[in-house]
């Protein structure tokens, strides 16, 4: 029974793999509901004695406008991929050759530079576009694109859109209608797909924020950082279950919509 | 109207996307090039080689090229055959199993820092529940050492080298395994002559997208390590510090071109396949 | 199915964004931790009067510094509060602008700059933060010497000198302490080398909640950070002013050039001289400049006068000149030194 006993040792190196991951999640979001001497975590009694769900209004309370601002960012970024990514794919969708394929390369090639040198290459190159975010906003976006872009293009060549966009052609149709009736339909799980993925990217985005954020651009893990260092535990670890409950709802509408797409998201730094 | 063929998509199309890529990553390459050539050391060529030659940096630039290759090594090594089951079998809790393996991809490397203190730390969980059980903190103050960060970094690489590899799993194409299988060939042959030569591109592109990520992730590095240091915190130091801005964009020169190296290395192999 | 998940998604998303999108009024400025010196308690107060935020900032002194070196020609910052040492080098380096806050004449000559580049609005001292029921039996350190033992080792840290002034203060201190100068930094060097085989980690952030925890045992940092672990976080807290001597340090703030909320800003500096604003900082035990704002309990909950006649002043001109090369210096022998 070879067979059998190579699943049961995957089975029990999945289990491993799963208990690793979810091990010090738990012992957070507990942490952040009861009080974490009943973890063997010893704490101080600074801002209030207990007050488990108090810890979550806190949470707000110092770190509220973080939480909206990366809210606002992840949407900005969203939106973006849409504008700029849904033509990019579109171009591409049909296309092969030389052209196409640099096109491609060059699209993805931010993916391959480390959030750091892509940050310090902004804040070298326009200054003064920090205090606006509009700096941050371009590094999220840098990030974001590759993925939305290779979301949506492989829903536009999955569908045999050339040969339903001739027919629709022949029928009559202009391009505006083609590209309303047929093409975003077609390309919609793709846009779906890619536009959660962007929104995951942006929500979880440190390496190239932390150094592009000012005090009044800060995002959400920024503040994290600043909760890591500066709150006690509770918080810190309320905090973060802020920040899980955020993410997790996009993963779990990205396992449903696209479970394929997933697996390259991967290379999401 | 009359009924004419509709033309392919024209390439301009993609315009808008490449103006922003050209204003927001080719301008800004250009900036930090520019800004290696300005140093105190001496130009460019100067700047660029004396990442080698100080001690320090060559060191950062050597631990982080181990410990990245190492735990993506590692990582693909422990996720196989988790990936190969995901891809293969229809169980349970499966549809849950993946969400919780995709959790950490929204993590940054300092929240990643911070579950490693709170397990590992000097009084983390890890110790605590060791202390209770057995009356001896077991792993106490590990997260601040060599094992701590290899322990982090591994967090983050799991999930993306089980997502990858499932993914590459699901396309292989059953009916070659299952002609092997008929044609007489053992379990160990199986793996080594048709499933592993036919994963080839896809553990190069994962072995490619977790050694970048690690590589380039500086958040745990900056929170755990008292002294064993990689090239983005070296980058970090210098550029926040001491605005060493021609020192750091040499450093960040190396560690992109490394990094784009093997994504290149990756991208080949997945165009042999 | 779908558009029912895309409605939902963009009513979260609509939702969220509300509130950050409203405007307000603020003041930036560098070097905010929440943690230190009461920062979170004083811009709390400040916005509760006001209406103006001043949102929380985790450089360091010397961060700070380079950071807003670095925007010279687009400043985001409109003030920064520094350690002594490391706000005068940035007025040496031009980054202020002259003013001179309301309460200006009640700050002792020595402790501002006369064209209102710099002044103090707290001193705190060098001391050893030590949480007693982590030290694991070790008994309390009481000097510089006693940090070398054995039975500290894994037990203490130290901010990254090139990070944190408090730090910077420290370091510069022993290395006098010890025989050293302001171009001499080998007898200080000598001793952190010593040191640096006890040392748990260089934190770049503040580790004030992990002394709290036991997380790390002993924490060479102001006093003040001490006492409030001790008598408003009723943490296992011991201060310890070494016995050899130590350090009393200048916490002062600069108005930088071209603040972007100039206006903002001096009404906020301003403010931060008053009697009530001062008083918020001695509940972060930093003992306010302005003499009247000492609550009458503070002075018994710190140690004695005695104890405090082994600070010593350091001079902050040579302090700041000397800068740069012992950060070097301590980056690359001690942090980066093998």
């Amino acid at each position: 029974m070879p067979d059998r006993r190579a699943s049961l040792v995957s089975g029990a190196l999945l289990a491993l793999l799963l208990a690793v991951v979810a091990a010090p999640l738990a012992v957070v979001v507990a942490g952040s509901v009861v009080d974490p001497r009943l973890l063997g975590l010893s704490s101080e009694t600074w801002i209030g004695a207990s007050r488990p769900a108090g810890w979550f209004s806190y949470v707000l309370e110092l770190y509220g406008r973080q939480l909206g601002r990366s809210a606002v960012l992840a949407s900005i970024t969203v939106a973006l991929c849409f504008a700029l990514g849904f033509p990019a794919a579109y171009g591409l969708a049909a296309r092969r050759g030389r052209l196409a394929a640099s096109l491609r390369i060059a699209f993805d090639a931010p993916l391959a530079v480390p959030g750091l040198a892509v940050a310090i290459g902004l804040l070298l190159a326009y200054p003064g576009g920090r205090a606006s975010g509009i700096t941050l906003a371009a590094g999220h976006l840098l990030y974001a694109l590759p993925f939305f872009v290779r979301a949506a293009g492989n829903a536009l060549s999955s569908g045999g859109l050339p040969e339903l966009e001739e027919a629709a052609a022949a029928a009559g149709a202009s391009r505006w209608q083609r590209l309303r009736r047929i093409v975003l339909p077609v390309a919609r799980p793709g846009i779906l797909a890619g536009g959660l993925m962007a929104f995951t990217i942006s929500w979880g985005e440190f390496n190239v924020s932390f150094l592009l954020a000012t005090p009044t651009t800060q995002t959400y893990p920024s503040a994290l950082y600043l909760t890591y260092t500066t709150n006690s535990f509770p918080v810190a670890a309320a905090a973060t279950t802020l920040f899980l409950a955020a993410a997790l709802p996009a993963l779990w509408l990205l396992q449903h919509v696209a479970a394929g797409e997933a697996a390259q998201f991967g290379e999401a730094a | 109207m009359s009924a004419r063929p509709a033309p392919a998509p024209s390439a301009a199309w993609t315009a808008p996307a490449a103006i922003f890529l050209i204003a927001a990553f080719v301008v800004p390459a250009g900036a930090l090039l520019r800004a290696a050539s300005l140093g105190s050391v001496g130009g460019f060529f100067a700047e660029l080689l004396a990442v080698w030659t100080q001690p320090h940096t060559r060191r950062a630039l050597g631990n982080g090229v181990l410990l990245s290759a190492g735990v993506s090594a590692a990582a693909m090594v422990l996720c196989l055959a988790p990936a190969r089951l995901l891809a293969s079998r229809r169980f349970r809790g499966r549809g849950a199993a993946r969400l919780l393996l995709s959790l950490p991809l929204a993590f940054s490397g300092v929240i990643v820092g911070f579950l490693a203190i709170v397990m590992f730390g000097r009084v983390g969980f890890v110790p605590a529940l060791s202390r209770a059980l057995f009356g001896r903190p077991f792993g106490a103050g590990v997260a601040y050492a060599l094992p701590g960060l290899i322990l982090a970094y591994l967090f983050f690489e799991i999930p993306r080298a089980v997502l990858t590899l499932e993914a590459a799993f699901a396309r292989l194409d059953p009916e070659i395994d299952a002609a092997a299988r008929s044609l007489g060939a053992g379990r160990l042959d199986r793996l080594r002559r048709v499933t592993l030569p036919a994963l080839r591109p896809a553990l190069a592109g994962t072995f490619a997208t977790t050694f970048a990520v690690s590589l380039g992730s500086y958040g745990a590095a900056l929170i755990l390590s008292r002294r064993f240091s990689v090239l983005p915190v070296e980058i970090y130091q210098e550029f926040t510090a001491f605005g060493n801005d021609a020192g750091a964009c040499a450093m960040a020169i190396w560690l992109t071109v490394l990094s784009a190296l093997v994504s290149g290395w990756a991208a080949r192999e997945a165009s042999r396949a | 199915m779908r558009t029912r998940i895309g409605l939902l998604l963009s009513a979260v998303l609509a939702g969220a964004a509300a509130p950050a999108t409203a405007q307000e009024k603020l003041v930036v400025q560098y070097d905010c931790i929440p943690n230190y010196a009461n920062w979170g308690g004083v811009t709390a107060l400040y916005k509760q009067k006001t209406g103006v935020t001043v949102p929380p900032d985790p450089k360091g002194s010397s961060v700070a510094l380079a950071a807003i070196e670095k925007e010279k020609d687009h400043p985001v910052a409109d003030t920064a509060y520094y350690s002594g040492a490391i706000g005068f080098a940035a007025a040496v380096k031009g980054l202020h602008q002259p003013y001179k806050p309301k309460g200006w004449e009640k700050i002792p000559s020595d402790l501002k700059d006369p064209d209102g580049l710099w002044w103090t609005v707290h001193t705190g001292t060098i001391a050893f933060l030590v949480n007693t029921s982590a030290l694991g039996g070790a008994p309390v350190p009481r000097s510089w010497a006693d940090l070398l033992k054995p039975e500290y080792k894994g037990k203490i840290a130290y901010d990254d000198p090139t990070w944190g002034g408090t730090s910077y203060t420290m370091v510069y201190g022993v290395n006098a302490l010890f025989g050293g100068d302001e171009k001499n930094f080998r007898p200080g060097l000598d001793y952190f080398r010593k040191l640096d085989a006890s040392v748990l980690t260089y934190p770049r952030e503040s580790i004030y909640n992990s002394v709290l925890r036991g997380e790390v045992p002993i924490w060479i940092n102001a006093d003040g950070n001490g006492y409030k672990m001790k008598y408003s976080d009723n943490g296992p807290i011991e201060v310890v002013l070494p016995s050899e001597g130590t350090f009393s340090m200048p916490l002062v703030m600069g108005m930088v050039r071209g603040a972007p909320h100039a206006e903002e800003t001096r009404r906020y500096l301003d403010w931060l001289l008053t009697a009530e604003a001062q008083a918020e900082f001695a509940k972060g035990f930093f003992r306010p400049i302005l003499e009247e704002a000492i609550p009458r309990d503070l002075a018994s909950k710190f140690l004695g006068a005695a104890e405090y006649r082994r600070a010593r002043n350091l001079d902050l001109s040579k302090m700041a000149a000397a800068s740069d090369a012992l950060k070097r210096a301590w980056l690359e022998e001690i942090r980066r030194g093998r």
